[in-house]
Protein backbone atom coordinates (compact mmCIF):
# COMPACT_ATOMS: atom_id res chain seq x y z
CA UNK A 1 0.00 0.00 0.00
CA UNK A 2 1.47 3.42 -1.30
CA UNK A 3 2.20 5.83 1.93
CA UNK A 4 0.13 9.11 1.67
CA UNK A 5 2.44 12.23 2.79
CA UNK A 6 0.55 14.98 4.69
CA UNK A 7 1.14 17.69 1.22
CA UNK A 8 -0.97 14.73 -0.51
CA UNK A 9 -3.90 15.34 1.74
CA UNK A 10 -3.40 19.44 0.83
CA UNK A 11 -3.39 18.34 -3.00
CA UNK A 12 -6.66 16.45 -2.62
CA UNK A 13 -8.78 19.03 -0.14
CA UNK A 14 -7.81 21.59 -2.72
CA UNK A 15 -8.28 19.51 -6.12
CA UNK A 16 -12.10 18.89 -4.14
CA UNK A 17 -12.28 22.42 -3.41
CA UNK A 18 -11.69 23.25 -7.59
CA UNK A 19 -14.38 20.25 -8.40
CA UNK A 20 -16.88 21.39 -5.95
CA UNK A 21 -16.66 25.09 -7.15
CA UNK A 22 -16.35 24.28 -11.13
CA UNK A 23 -19.71 21.71 -9.94
CA UNK A 24 -21.33 24.69 -8.68
CA UNK A 25 -21.06 27.15 -11.32
CA UNK A 26 -22.24 24.35 -14.08
CA UNK A 27 -25.41 23.72 -11.68
CA UNK A 28 -26.00 27.85 -12.15
CA UNK A 29 -24.81 27.65 -16.05
CA UNK A 30 -26.84 24.86 -17.48
CA UNK A 31 -30.19 24.68 -17.13
CA UNK A 32 -32.20 21.54 -18.67
CA UNK A 33 -30.93 20.85 -21.44
CA UNK A 34 -29.44 23.91 -22.33
CA UNK A 35 -26.27 25.75 -21.72
CA UNK A 36 -26.41 29.11 -20.15
CA UNK A 37 -29.00 31.57 -18.60
CA UNK A 38 -31.83 32.19 -21.68
CA UNK A 39 -31.97 35.93 -22.81
CA UNK A 40 -35.42 37.49 -21.75
CA UNK A 41 -37.19 39.25 -18.16
CA UNK A 42 -36.95 35.99 -16.51
CA UNK A 43 -33.17 35.49 -16.92
CA UNK A 44 -32.60 37.36 -13.10
CA UNK A 45 -35.47 35.00 -12.02
CA UNK A 46 -34.24 32.07 -13.55
CA UNK A 47 -30.83 32.24 -12.28
CA UNK A 48 -31.87 33.34 -8.14
CA UNK A 49 -34.93 31.49 -7.69
CA UNK A 50 -34.50 28.24 -10.09
CA UNK A 51 -31.02 27.50 -10.27
CA UNK A 52 -29.46 29.01 -7.15
CA UNK A 53 -31.44 26.82 -4.76
CA UNK A 54 -30.86 24.23 -6.26
CA UNK A 55 -27.63 24.50 -6.62
CA UNK A 56 -27.40 25.19 -3.08
CA UNK A 57 -29.02 21.88 -2.29
CA UNK A 58 -26.87 20.48 -4.18
CA UNK A 59 -23.62 21.61 -2.07
CA UNK A 60 -25.52 21.12 1.21
CA UNK A 61 -27.10 18.06 0.80
CA UNK A 62 -23.88 16.42 -1.52
CA UNK A 63 -21.48 17.40 1.30
CA UNK A 64 -23.74 16.62 4.09
CA UNK A 65 -24.13 12.69 2.73
CA UNK A 66 -20.83 12.40 2.01
CA UNK A 67 -19.78 13.62 5.88
CA UNK A 68 -22.81 11.96 7.24
CA UNK A 69 -20.88 8.37 5.25
CA UNK A 70 -17.90 9.23 6.57
CA UNK A 71 -18.72 9.35 10.26
CA UNK A 72 -21.05 6.61 10.40
CA UNK A 73 -18.60 4.33 8.89
CA UNK A 74 -15.98 5.46 11.20
CA UNK A 75 -17.75 5.21 14.41
CA UNK A 76 -20.03 2.16 13.31
CA UNK A 77 -16.36 1.18 12.10
CA UNK A 78 -18.38 -0.51 9.48
CA UNK A 79 -17.48 0.11 5.49
CA UNK A 80 -20.49 -0.54 5.03
CA UNK A 81 -22.54 1.87 6.89
CA UNK A 82 -24.50 5.00 5.03
CA UNK A 83 -26.30 8.01 5.88
CA UNK A 84 -29.76 5.52 5.72
CA UNK A 85 -28.62 3.07 8.51
CA UNK A 86 -29.89 4.69 11.28
CA UNK A 87 -33.22 5.00 9.95
CA UNK A 88 -33.49 8.44 9.57
CA UNK A 89 -33.74 9.10 6.29
CA UNK A 90 -36.65 6.30 6.38
CA UNK A 91 -38.60 8.36 8.84
CA UNK A 92 -38.13 11.73 7.03
CA UNK A 93 -39.48 9.35 3.71
CA UNK A 94 -42.70 7.92 5.53
CA UNK A 95 -43.45 11.37 7.38
CA UNK A 96 -43.23 12.55 3.21
CA UNK A 97 -45.09 10.15 1.63
CA UNK A 98 -47.77 10.07 4.69
CA UNK A 99 -48.39 14.38 4.03
CA UNK A 100 -48.57 13.24 0.19
CA UNK A 101 -51.73 10.45 1.17
CA UNK A 102 -53.36 12.65 3.38
CA UNK A 103 -52.94 15.74 1.21
CA UNK A 104 -51.40 17.99 3.87
CA UNK A 105 -48.31 18.23 1.27
CA UNK A 106 -50.92 19.72 -1.25
CA UNK A 107 -52.74 21.90 1.67
CA UNK A 108 -49.44 24.60 2.21
CA UNK A 109 -46.14 24.99 0.66
CA UNK A 110 -44.11 23.40 3.31
CA UNK A 111 -46.32 20.89 4.30
CA UNK A 112 -44.01 17.96 2.71
CA UNK A 113 -40.82 19.21 3.89
CA UNK A 114 -42.38 19.89 7.30
CA UNK A 115 -43.69 16.10 7.63
CA UNK A 116 -40.36 14.90 6.35
CA UNK A 117 -38.65 16.54 9.16
CA UNK A 118 -40.92 15.67 12.03
CA UNK A 119 -41.20 11.98 10.53
CA UNK A 120 -36.95 12.50 10.75
CA UNK A 121 -37.46 13.59 14.36
CA UNK A 122 -39.63 10.62 15.24
CA UNK A 123 -37.43 7.98 14.34
CA UNK A 124 -34.54 9.33 15.88
CA UNK A 125 -36.56 10.08 19.49
CA UNK A 126 -37.25 6.33 18.22
CA UNK A 127 -33.51 4.97 17.70
CA UNK A 128 -32.30 6.91 20.91
CA UNK A 129 -35.04 5.81 23.61
CA UNK A 130 -34.53 1.83 21.63
CA UNK A 131 -31.39 1.95 21.64
CA UNK A 132 -30.48 3.58 25.11
CA UNK A 133 -28.08 6.11 26.58
CA UNK A 134 -25.00 3.76 26.89
CA UNK A 135 -25.06 0.84 24.37
CA UNK A 136 -22.45 0.48 21.42
CA UNK A 137 -22.56 0.50 17.83
CA UNK A 138 -23.82 -2.61 17.54
CA UNK A 139 -26.93 -1.89 19.17
CA UNK A 140 -27.11 1.60 17.59
CA UNK A 141 -27.01 0.35 13.96
CA UNK A 142 -29.39 -2.69 15.21
CA UNK A 143 -32.13 -0.01 16.35
CA UNK A 144 -31.29 1.93 12.96
CA UNK A 145 -32.10 -0.94 11.22
CA UNK A 146 -34.52 -2.24 12.69
CA UNK A 147 -36.82 1.44 12.70
CA UNK A 148 -35.32 1.70 8.84
CA UNK A 149 -37.07 -1.62 7.85
CA UNK A 150 -40.21 -0.31 9.96
CA UNK A 151 -40.80 2.51 8.19
CA UNK A 152 -40.25 1.22 4.56
CA UNK A 153 -42.79 -0.98 5.63
CA UNK A 154 -45.24 1.90 6.87
CA UNK A 155 -44.33 3.75 3.09
CA UNK A 156 -45.56 0.13 1.54
CA UNK A 157 -48.65 0.30 3.36
CA UNK A 158 -49.12 4.37 2.39
CA UNK A 159 -48.51 3.13 -1.22
CA UNK A 160 -50.47 0.26 -1.31
CA UNK A 161 -53.95 2.09 0.70
CA UNK A 162 -53.33 5.08 -1.75
CA UNK A 163 -56.83 6.37 -3.33
CA UNK A 164 -55.17 6.85 -6.65
CA UNK A 165 -52.86 5.55 -8.59
CA UNK A 166 -51.82 9.34 -9.26
CA UNK A 167 -50.94 10.19 -5.33
CA UNK A 168 -48.97 6.50 -5.59
CA UNK A 169 -46.86 7.85 -8.35
CA UNK A 170 -46.58 11.30 -6.60
CA UNK A 171 -45.42 9.39 -3.74
CA UNK A 172 -43.10 6.99 -5.68
CA UNK A 173 -41.75 9.79 -7.82
CA UNK A 174 -40.51 11.82 -4.69
CA UNK A 175 -38.92 9.51 -3.01
CA UNK A 176 -36.49 8.70 -5.84
CA UNK A 177 -34.95 11.96 -5.43
CA UNK A 178 -34.72 15.53 -6.64
CA UNK A 179 -33.08 18.38 -6.80
CA UNK A 180 -35.43 20.14 -9.18
CA UNK A 181 -38.20 23.21 -8.28
CA UNK A 182 -36.72 23.33 -4.45
CA UNK A 183 -38.25 26.90 -3.53
CA UNK A 184 -35.95 29.16 -1.42
CA UNK A 185 -38.14 28.82 0.87
CA UNK A 186 -36.98 25.76 1.49
CA UNK A 187 -33.56 26.34 1.28
CA UNK A 188 -34.01 28.95 4.37
CA UNK A 189 -36.04 25.96 6.09
CA UNK A 190 -33.40 22.89 5.68
CA UNK A 191 -30.22 24.51 4.79
CA UNK A 192 -29.55 25.99 8.32
CA UNK A 193 -30.19 22.32 10.01
CA UNK A 194 -28.33 20.79 7.66
CA UNK A 195 -25.04 23.37 7.87
CA UNK A 196 -25.91 22.87 11.80
CA UNK A 197 -25.23 19.20 11.43
CA UNK A 198 -22.61 19.12 9.09
CA UNK A 199 -21.16 21.22 12.06
CA UNK A 200 -21.87 18.91 14.26
CA UNK A 201 -20.26 16.18 12.43
CA UNK A 202 -17.45 17.72 11.31
CA UNK A 203 -15.82 18.32 14.96
CA UNK A 204 -15.72 14.32 15.58
CA UNK A 205 -12.94 13.34 13.40
CA UNK A 206 -10.27 13.43 16.72
CA UNK A 207 -12.69 10.82 18.85
CA UNK A 208 -13.37 8.98 15.30
CA UNK A 209 -9.76 8.56 15.03
CA UNK A 210 -9.06 7.26 18.79
CA UNK A 211 -11.89 4.64 18.08
CA UNK A 212 -9.69 3.29 15.47
CA UNK A 213 -8.23 1.28 18.53
CA UNK A 214 -11.86 0.37 19.64
CA UNK A 215 -13.94 1.72 22.44
CA UNK A 216 -11.70 0.87 25.54
CA UNK A 217 -8.60 2.74 23.99
CA UNK A 218 -10.86 5.61 23.03
CA UNK A 219 -12.16 5.82 26.55
CA UNK A 220 -9.00 5.93 28.62
CA UNK A 221 -7.78 8.47 25.43
CA UNK A 222 -10.14 10.68 27.39
CA UNK A 223 -12.89 10.53 24.45
CA UNK A 224 -16.46 10.68 26.04
CA UNK A 225 -18.26 7.89 23.97
CA UNK A 226 -21.41 8.67 25.62
CA UNK A 227 -21.22 12.31 24.15
CA UNK A 228 -19.66 11.10 20.72
CA UNK A 229 -22.59 8.51 20.16
CA UNK A 230 -24.95 11.93 20.93
CA UNK A 231 -23.15 13.99 18.48
CA UNK A 232 -23.17 11.15 15.99
CA UNK A 233 -27.12 10.72 16.10
CA UNK A 234 -27.88 14.09 16.23
CA UNK A 235 -25.61 15.26 13.40
CA UNK A 236 -26.66 12.52 11.59
CA UNK A 237 -30.56 13.14 12.33
CA UNK A 238 -29.62 17.27 11.45
CA UNK A 239 -28.48 15.87 7.92
CA UNK A 240 -30.07 13.35 6.97
CA UNK A 241 -33.41 14.18 7.66
CA UNK A 242 -33.77 17.88 6.29
CA UNK A 243 -31.63 16.73 3.14
CA UNK A 244 -34.08 13.62 2.70
CA UNK A 245 -37.68 15.81 4.06
CA UNK A 246 -36.56 18.12 0.98
CA UNK A 247 -34.81 15.99 -1.67
CA UNK A 248 -36.31 12.48 -1.06
CA UNK A 249 -34.26 9.54 -0.77
CA UNK A 250 -30.63 10.17 -2.39
CA UNK A 251 -29.13 7.02 -1.83
CA UNK A 252 -24.78 5.58 -2.81
CA UNK A 253 -23.18 9.12 -2.27
CA UNK A 254 -22.96 8.77 1.53
CA UNK A 255 -21.56 4.76 1.09
CA UNK A 256 -19.47 5.29 -2.26
CA UNK A 257 -17.69 8.87 -1.21
CA UNK A 258 -16.21 8.16 1.84
CA UNK A 259 -14.80 4.71 0.42
CA UNK A 260 -13.21 6.25 -2.52
CA UNK A 261 -11.78 8.62 -0.82
CA UNK A 262 -10.55 6.56 2.19
CA UNK A 263 -7.38 5.31 0.94
CA UNK A 264 -6.33 9.03 -0.34
CA UNK A 265 -6.60 9.80 3.47
CA UNK A 266 -4.35 7.84 4.90
CA UNK A 267 -7.51 5.52 6.20
CA UNK A 268 -7.58 8.46 9.01
CA UNK A 269 -10.88 9.05 9.93
CA UNK A 270 -10.25 12.82 10.79
CA UNK A 271 -8.70 13.40 7.32
CA UNK A 272 -11.58 11.39 6.00
CA UNK A 273 -14.43 14.14 7.05
CA UNK A 274 -13.43 17.21 4.97
CA UNK A 275 -12.61 14.95 2.21
CA UNK A 276 -16.14 13.19 1.94
CA UNK A 277 -18.19 16.62 2.52
CA UNK A 278 -15.88 18.36 -0.47
CA UNK A 279 -16.14 14.86 -2.38
CA UNK A 280 -20.02 14.76 -1.78
CA UNK A 281 -20.99 18.17 -2.90
CA UNK A 282 -18.99 17.74 -5.93
CA UNK A 283 -20.42 13.66 -7.07
CA UNK A 284 -24.37 15.50 -6.55
CA UNK A 285 -23.98 18.92 -7.94
CA UNK A 286 -22.21 16.73 -10.80
CA UNK A 287 -24.66 14.36 -10.93
CA UNK A 288 -27.76 16.98 -10.66
CA UNK A 289 -25.86 18.85 -14.07
CA UNK A 290 -26.20 15.39 -15.59
CA UNK A 291 -29.78 14.95 -14.98
CA UNK A 292 -30.78 18.25 -16.80
CA UNK A 293 -28.66 17.15 -19.71
CA UNK A 294 -30.02 14.65 -20.03
CA UNK A 295 -33.69 15.87 -19.35
CA UNK A 296 -34.40 17.11 -23.14
CA UNK A 297 -34.24 12.71 -23.63
CA UNK A 298 -35.37 11.08 -20.67
CA UNK A 299 -36.12 12.40 -17.13
CA UNK A 300 -33.81 10.67 -14.75
CA UNK A 301 -34.15 11.07 -10.85
CA UNK A 302 -31.14 12.36 -8.95
CA UNK A 303 -31.55 9.31 -6.84
CA UNK A 304 -31.89 7.30 -9.57
CA UNK A 305 -28.79 8.36 -11.40
CA UNK A 306 -26.62 8.43 -8.21
CA UNK A 307 -27.45 4.51 -7.31
CA UNK A 308 -26.78 4.19 -11.37
CA UNK A 309 -23.39 5.23 -10.86
CA UNK A 310 -22.86 4.48 -7.27
CA UNK A 311 -23.99 0.70 -7.35
CA UNK A 312 -21.36 -0.58 -10.42
CA UNK A 313 -18.89 1.65 -8.61
CA UNK A 314 -19.31 0.07 -5.20
CA UNK A 315 -19.39 -3.77 -7.24
CA UNK A 316 -15.84 -2.63 -8.53
CA UNK A 317 -14.46 -1.76 -5.42
CA UNK A 318 -16.14 -5.35 -3.60
CA UNK A 319 -14.29 -6.99 -6.12
CA UNK A 320 -10.83 -4.89 -5.66
CA UNK A 321 -11.30 -5.26 -1.61
CA UNK A 322 -11.38 -9.23 -2.72
CA UNK A 323 -8.08 -9.46 -4.62
CA UNK A 324 -6.41 -7.22 -2.04
CA UNK A 325 -7.73 -8.92 0.97
CA UNK A 326 -7.54 -12.68 -0.80
CA UNK A 327 -4.28 -13.94 0.55
CA UNK B 1 6.89 6.67 41.95
CA UNK B 2 3.50 7.09 40.90
CA UNK B 3 1.26 5.23 44.12
CA UNK B 4 -1.51 3.46 43.96
CA UNK B 5 -4.14 2.71 46.56
CA UNK B 6 -6.78 0.65 46.33
CA UNK B 7 -9.23 -0.33 49.17
CA UNK B 8 -12.13 -2.46 49.04
CA UNK B 9 -12.50 -2.26 45.79
CA UNK B 10 -15.90 -4.67 44.35
CA UNK B 11 -17.25 -4.71 41.24
CA UNK B 12 -20.15 -6.39 39.93
CA UNK B 13 -20.77 -7.14 36.22
CA UNK B 14 -24.43 -8.00 35.15
CA UNK B 15 -25.26 -8.70 38.87
CA UNK B 16 -22.17 -11.12 39.05
CA UNK B 17 -19.54 -10.84 41.66
CA UNK B 18 -16.21 -10.25 40.03
CA UNK B 19 -14.15 -8.11 42.20
CA UNK B 20 -14.92 -8.28 46.33
CA UNK B 21 -13.14 -6.74 48.27
CA UNK B 22 -9.73 -6.23 46.81
CA UNK B 23 -7.55 -3.99 49.00
CA UNK B 24 -3.45 -3.15 48.04
CA UNK B 25 -1.25 -0.78 47.88
CA UNK B 26 1.79 -0.04 45.80
CA UNK B 27 4.54 2.79 46.62
CA UNK B 28 7.49 0.61 46.22
CA UNK B 29 9.44 0.62 42.36
CA UNK B 30 9.44 -1.53 40.16
CA UNK B 31 7.27 -4.09 38.11
CA UNK B 32 3.82 -5.14 39.32
CA UNK B 33 2.60 -8.14 37.82
CA UNK B 34 -1.27 -9.46 38.52
CA UNK B 35 -1.41 -13.18 38.07
CA UNK B 36 -4.24 -16.12 38.79
CA UNK B 37 -6.11 -18.53 36.88
CA UNK B 38 -8.51 -17.26 33.88
CA UNK B 39 -11.64 -15.72 35.01
CA UNK B 40 -9.95 -14.73 38.21
CA UNK B 41 -10.73 -10.72 38.01
CA UNK B 42 -7.46 -9.49 36.77
CA UNK B 43 -8.74 -8.15 33.76
CA UNK B 44 -11.28 -6.53 35.61
CA UNK B 45 -8.88 -4.97 38.31
CA UNK B 46 -7.11 -3.07 35.19
CA UNK B 47 -10.07 -2.35 33.54
CA UNK B 48 -11.15 -0.32 37.27
CA UNK B 49 -8.19 1.21 37.75
CA UNK B 50 -8.44 2.27 33.97
CA UNK B 51 -12.18 3.10 34.54
CA UNK B 52 -13.08 1.62 32.17
CA UNK B 53 -16.00 -0.23 35.02
CA UNK B 54 -18.55 0.84 37.32
CA UNK B 55 -16.77 0.48 40.78
CA UNK B 56 -19.59 -0.96 43.12
CA UNK B 57 -17.71 -0.06 46.75
CA UNK B 58 -14.71 1.16 47.82
CA UNK B 59 -12.07 3.52 46.23
CA UNK B 60 -8.76 3.49 43.80
CA UNK B 61 -6.38 6.54 45.00
CA UNK B 62 -3.80 7.54 42.01
CA UNK B 63 -1.01 9.10 44.30
CA UNK B 64 -3.40 10.07 47.12
CA UNK B 65 -6.18 11.66 44.46
CA UNK B 66 -9.16 10.18 43.88
CA UNK B 67 -9.72 8.24 40.52
CA UNK B 68 -13.50 9.62 40.52
CA UNK B 69 -12.45 13.21 40.73
CA UNK B 70 -10.16 13.14 37.84
CA UNK B 71 -11.75 14.45 34.79
CA UNK B 72 -11.24 12.24 31.74
CA UNK B 73 -8.50 14.45 29.87
CA UNK B 74 -6.62 14.37 33.43
CA UNK B 75 -7.06 10.25 33.74
CA UNK B 76 -6.16 9.82 29.97
CA UNK B 77 -2.61 11.89 31.00
CA UNK B 78 -2.45 9.86 33.97
CA UNK B 79 -3.25 6.14 33.27
CA UNK B 80 -2.34 4.37 29.58
CA UNK B 81 -4.39 1.29 28.98
CA UNK B 82 -3.14 -1.49 26.90
CA UNK B 83 -6.11 -4.12 25.96
CA UNK B 84 -5.71 -7.72 25.49
CA UNK B 85 -6.92 -7.97 21.77
CA UNK B 86 -5.16 -6.00 19.52
CA UNK B 87 -7.90 -4.42 17.59
CA UNK B 88 -7.46 -2.18 14.53
CA UNK B 89 -10.32 -1.18 12.38
CA UNK B 90 -8.95 0.34 9.82
CA UNK B 91 -5.67 0.02 7.79
CA UNK B 92 -3.80 2.89 9.66
CA UNK B 93 -0.10 4.03 9.18
CA UNK B 94 1.83 3.17 11.99
CA UNK B 95 3.48 6.44 12.79
CA UNK B 96 -0.41 7.51 13.19
CA UNK B 97 -1.34 4.34 15.52
CA UNK B 98 1.36 5.67 17.90
CA UNK B 99 0.61 9.05 17.36
CA UNK B 100 -3.08 8.55 18.69
CA UNK B 101 -1.16 8.13 21.95
CA UNK B 102 -0.61 12.25 22.05
CA UNK B 103 -4.37 12.92 21.81
CA UNK B 104 -4.87 13.60 25.41
CA UNK B 105 -2.05 16.25 25.22
CA UNK B 106 -3.53 17.78 22.58
CA UNK B 107 -6.16 20.94 22.35
CA UNK B 108 -9.01 20.38 20.15
CA UNK B 109 -8.57 20.89 16.99
CA UNK B 110 -4.33 21.40 17.23
CA UNK B 111 -1.89 18.68 15.53
CA UNK B 112 0.84 17.29 17.06
CA UNK B 113 3.40 19.72 18.85
CA UNK B 114 7.22 19.13 18.42
CA UNK B 115 6.96 17.63 21.96
CA UNK B 116 4.21 15.38 21.02
CA UNK B 117 6.20 14.38 17.84
CA UNK B 118 9.18 13.68 19.88
CA UNK B 119 7.35 11.40 22.34
CA UNK B 120 6.39 9.64 19.28
CA UNK B 121 9.56 9.36 17.87
CA UNK B 122 11.09 8.24 21.32
CA UNK B 123 8.01 5.63 21.67
CA UNK B 124 8.54 3.92 18.57
CA UNK B 125 12.45 3.93 18.55
CA UNK B 126 11.78 2.04 22.27
CA UNK B 127 9.58 -0.62 20.57
CA UNK B 128 12.02 -0.88 17.46
CA UNK B 129 9.16 -0.21 15.19
CA UNK B 130 10.21 3.44 13.59
CA UNK B 131 11.28 0.89 10.41
CA UNK B 132 7.49 0.40 10.04
CA UNK B 133 6.15 3.93 9.67
CA UNK B 134 4.45 4.49 6.80
CA UNK B 135 2.81 0.63 6.73
CA UNK B 136 -0.24 -0.11 7.67
CA UNK B 137 -0.79 -2.36 11.08
CA UNK B 138 -2.82 -4.83 9.21
CA UNK B 139 0.21 -5.74 7.08
CA UNK B 140 2.45 -6.45 9.81
CA UNK B 141 2.70 -9.91 11.81
CA UNK B 142 0.98 -10.26 15.38
CA UNK B 143 3.98 -9.67 16.71
CA UNK B 144 4.61 -6.41 15.38
CA UNK B 145 1.73 -5.30 15.75
CA UNK B 146 1.65 -5.67 19.37
CA UNK B 147 5.08 -3.68 19.74
CA UNK B 148 3.15 -1.03 17.70
CA UNK B 149 0.72 -0.48 20.28
CA UNK B 150 3.20 -0.74 23.03
CA UNK B 151 4.49 2.11 21.85
CA UNK B 152 1.09 3.84 20.77
CA UNK B 153 0.63 3.80 24.67
CA UNK B 154 4.35 4.63 25.70
CA UNK B 155 3.73 7.85 23.54
CA UNK B 156 1.21 8.42 25.95
CA UNK B 157 3.48 9.09 28.57
CA UNK B 158 1.10 8.48 31.14
CA UNK B 159 2.46 7.91 34.74
CA UNK B 160 0.47 4.52 35.03
CA UNK B 161 0.58 2.17 32.28
CA UNK B 162 -1.86 -0.96 32.61
CA UNK B 163 -1.25 -3.76 30.15
CA UNK B 164 -3.28 -6.81 29.63
CA UNK B 165 -1.06 -9.99 28.35
CA UNK B 166 0.97 -7.59 26.72
CA UNK B 167 3.33 -10.51 25.73
CA UNK B 168 0.25 -12.95 24.08
CA UNK B 169 1.39 -14.01 20.68
CA UNK B 170 4.88 -12.53 20.88
CA UNK B 171 7.63 -15.27 20.09
CA UNK B 172 9.98 -15.60 23.37
CA UNK B 173 12.61 -13.20 21.89
CA UNK B 174 10.17 -10.72 21.33
CA UNK B 175 8.91 -11.47 24.71
CA UNK B 176 12.08 -10.74 26.68
CA UNK B 177 12.30 -7.69 24.88
CA UNK B 178 9.20 -6.43 25.64
CA UNK B 179 9.69 -6.57 29.50
CA UNK B 180 12.91 -5.55 29.29
CA UNK B 181 11.83 -2.34 27.70
CA UNK B 182 9.14 -2.53 29.99
CA UNK B 183 11.80 -2.05 33.42
CA UNK B 184 13.47 0.51 31.24
CA UNK B 185 9.87 2.56 31.26
CA UNK B 186 9.76 1.56 35.22
CA UNK B 187 13.38 2.92 35.38
CA UNK B 188 12.43 6.46 33.94
CA UNK B 189 9.37 6.40 36.68
CA UNK B 190 6.34 4.77 35.18
CA UNK B 191 4.07 2.53 37.34
CA UNK B 192 3.49 -0.38 35.46
CA UNK B 193 1.05 -2.70 35.82
CA UNK B 194 0.80 -6.34 33.61
CA UNK B 195 -1.61 -8.90 33.96
CA UNK B 196 0.34 -12.27 33.13
CA UNK B 197 -0.50 -16.24 32.82
CA UNK B 198 3.05 -16.87 32.06
CA UNK B 199 4.43 -17.26 35.77
CA UNK B 200 8.04 -17.48 34.33
CA UNK B 201 8.02 -13.84 33.20
CA UNK B 202 6.30 -13.11 36.68
CA UNK B 203 9.03 -14.92 38.75
CA UNK B 204 11.91 -12.63 36.54
CA UNK B 205 10.55 -9.73 35.86
CA UNK B 206 8.09 -8.93 38.50
CA UNK B 207 9.14 -7.32 41.71
CA UNK B 208 5.43 -7.29 43.03
CA UNK B 209 2.99 -9.91 42.39
CA UNK B 210 -0.65 -9.95 43.37
CA UNK B 211 -2.34 -12.89 42.69
CA UNK B 212 -5.86 -12.86 42.50
CA UNK B 213 -8.55 -16.02 42.50
CA UNK B 214 -12.36 -15.77 42.12
CA UNK B 215 -12.52 -12.16 42.66
CA UNK B 216 -10.57 -11.46 45.51
CA UNK B 217 -7.15 -10.85 46.31
CA UNK B 218 -4.99 -13.99 47.50
CA UNK B 219 -1.33 -12.75 47.93
CA UNK B 220 0.19 -9.63 47.56
CA UNK B 221 4.25 -9.23 47.96
CA UNK B 222 7.82 -10.16 46.04
CA UNK B 223 7.22 -13.10 43.44
CA UNK B 224 9.70 -14.80 46.19
CA UNK B 225 7.16 -14.53 48.91
CA UNK B 226 4.22 -15.15 47.11
CA UNK B 227 4.99 -17.10 44.13
CA UNK B 228 5.09 -20.51 46.83
CA UNK B 229 4.95 -23.83 45.81
CA UNK B 230 1.41 -24.14 48.24
CA UNK B 231 -0.11 -21.32 46.92
CA UNK B 232 0.41 -22.16 43.20
CA UNK B 233 -0.93 -25.82 43.84
CA UNK B 234 -3.70 -24.16 45.32
CA UNK B 235 -4.52 -21.41 43.26
CA UNK B 236 -3.67 -23.12 40.03
CA UNK B 237 -4.05 -26.49 40.67
CA UNK B 238 -0.10 -26.89 39.41
CA UNK B 239 3.02 -28.40 40.52
CA UNK B 240 5.95 -25.84 39.92
CA UNK B 241 9.56 -25.93 39.68
CA UNK B 242 11.77 -22.89 40.41
CA UNK B 243 15.05 -22.60 38.79
CA UNK B 244 17.86 -19.44 39.74
CA UNK B 245 19.82 -18.20 37.24
CA UNK B 246 21.91 -14.97 37.10
CA UNK B 247 20.36 -14.23 40.44
CA UNK B 248 17.11 -14.37 39.02
CA UNK B 249 14.58 -16.85 40.31
CA UNK B 250 11.75 -18.74 37.43
CA UNK B 251 8.92 -20.46 38.23
CA UNK B 252 7.91 -22.94 35.56
CA UNK B 253 4.66 -25.01 35.40
CA UNK B 254 5.71 -28.30 35.36
CA UNK B 255 2.40 -30.52 35.83
CA UNK B 256 -0.83 -30.83 37.48
CA UNK B 257 -0.80 -30.50 40.86
CA UNK B 258 -2.49 -34.00 41.54
CA UNK B 259 -0.87 -35.92 38.95
CA UNK B 260 2.47 -34.74 41.03
CA UNK B 261 5.60 -36.77 39.88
Amino acid sequence: MRAMRAWDIDRLTWGLVGGVVVAFVASLAIGAGTFGVPAGPARWLILTEVRLPRACFGLLVGAGLGLAGAVLQGYLRNPLAEPGVLGVSGGAALGSVLAIHTGVAGAFALGLPLAGLLGAAVSTAALLVIAGERSGPVTLMLAGVAIASLTAAGVSLALNLASNPFAAAEAIFWMMGSLADRSTTQLYLAGPLIGLGIAVLLRLGRSLDALTLGDDVAKTLGIDVVALRRAVVVGTALVVGASTAVTGMIGFVGLVVPHVLRSWTEHRPSQLLRASALGGAMLLLAADVVTRLLAPYVDVRIGVLTALIGAPFFLWLVVRMRTELTP
Amino acid sequence: MTTIDVERLSVRLRERSVLSSVSFSLSSPGLVAVVGPNGAGKSTLLRAIAGLVAIDEGAIRIDDVELRSLSAQQRARAIGYLPQERTVHWPVAVRQIVALGRLPHQLPGAGLSAADQTAVDAAMVAMDVSAFAARSLLELSGGERARVLIARVLAQQPSVILADEPTAGLDPKHQLALFEQLEATVACGTRIIVALHDLALASRFAQHVLVIAEGRLVASGTPQNVLTEDLLASIFGIACASVERDGHRFIMPVGLANRRP
